[in-house]
């Protein structure tokens, strides 16, 4: 399967993420503000040119900093906006680590800033907004 | 993203809605997503060439569907990178594009079966940058919005 560390899970592992393949994400407790997910490139994430098609880039930033703000709040949100930059391509075979961080949270939304490298190299950056539902955390 | 890659088979194969055909897809990544469908409407104007504004759509299958049942935000964003993008390589002789930065709303929750549609938009082309836009629609209602920066390769 994979060898990624074995304090790494599957995040919301169905419909469209799991079609794409898995994100595995660092287990952190309710709260953490910060997480960190890695990600193997496949050809079927590729455009003609041979690098990662930038709505995988973008799907798994969404996932990414989605995940990280359901983390910090502890039930899912919504995202409302999502602004990503490309920096530079990634290609089949590389591991994407992506790293984000919930940087203001209030009653409605949290605002989160992500980044995603490959061999420590800055690819893709995103910053986001996403509605909160603090009411339907489980008590 | 040239003219002489053989489009790929999308992974289903689902029928076009009524006025569309099925869009050449040559990038790996959108037939893994796909299919997706496209029209021509005739028009005058800027980025047309005389081929119609083009219509895109896909329908949200069971494949683009996230934990809450709604259609997962980073399918629509990948049919606007592949939807904006055909602006781009159109405007830039279809010689290759690569996006530099896109920007989006979610307005509302795609649901399983609806039919997603967009106009893309020119918004402005320079020497070597190009702005797109688009507002993703379902039957006429704004589902999602995307604005785009892309870089205009020479070859």
């Amino acid at each position: 399967m994979t060898d990624f560390p074995a304090d790494y899970a599957p995040v919301a592992d169905e419909g469209y993420n799991a079609y794409l393949g898995s994100i595995f994400m660092k287990q952190a407790p309710i709260g953490t503000e910060r997480a960190h997910f890695l990600f193997d490139l496949k050809p079927h994430h590729l455009n003609a040119g041979g690098t990662a098609h930038g709505g995988l880039v973008m799907s798994i930033l969404d996932t990414s900093c989605g995940a990280t703000v359901a983390q910090m709040v502890g039930a899912p949100g919504s995202t409302i906006s999502l602004n990503c930059d490309f920096l530079a391509g990634a290609r089949a075979g590389d591991r994407l680590e992506i790293s984000a961080h919930v940087t203001q949270k209030t009653k409605t939304v949290a605002f989160v800033e992500g980044q995603l490298t490959a061999q420590g190299k800055l690819l893709a950056t995103a910053r986001g907004i996403w509605r909160i539902f603090p009411e339907k955390v489980p008590e | 993203m040239s003219q002489h890659l053989t489009p790929l088979p999308p992974a289903r194969d689902i029928p076009p809605p009524s006025g569309y055909t099925a869009m050449p897809l040559v990038d790996p990544f959108e037939a893994f997503v796909g299919p997706f469908f496209e029209k021509r409407v005739p028009q005058e104007g800027p980025g047309f060439d005389g081929e119609g504004e083009l219509w895109a759509a896909f329908y949200i299958d069971e494949r683009h569907i996230n934990t809450q049942g709604i259609c997962h935000g980073g399918m629509l964003m990948s049919f606007a990178d592949a939807t904006l993008g055909i602006v781009a390589w159109r405007m830039n002789d279809k010689h290759p594009c690569v996006t530099l930065s896109m920007q989006t709303n979610f307005l509302k929750a795609g649901k399983l079966g609806d039919l997603v549609e967009v106009r893309p938009k020119l918004v402005r082309k320079t020497s070597g940058i190009l702005f797109a836009s688009g507002s993703f629609e379902v039957k006429g209602e704004p589902l999602f919005t995307a604005t785009s920066v892309w870089k205009l390769l020479k070859a």
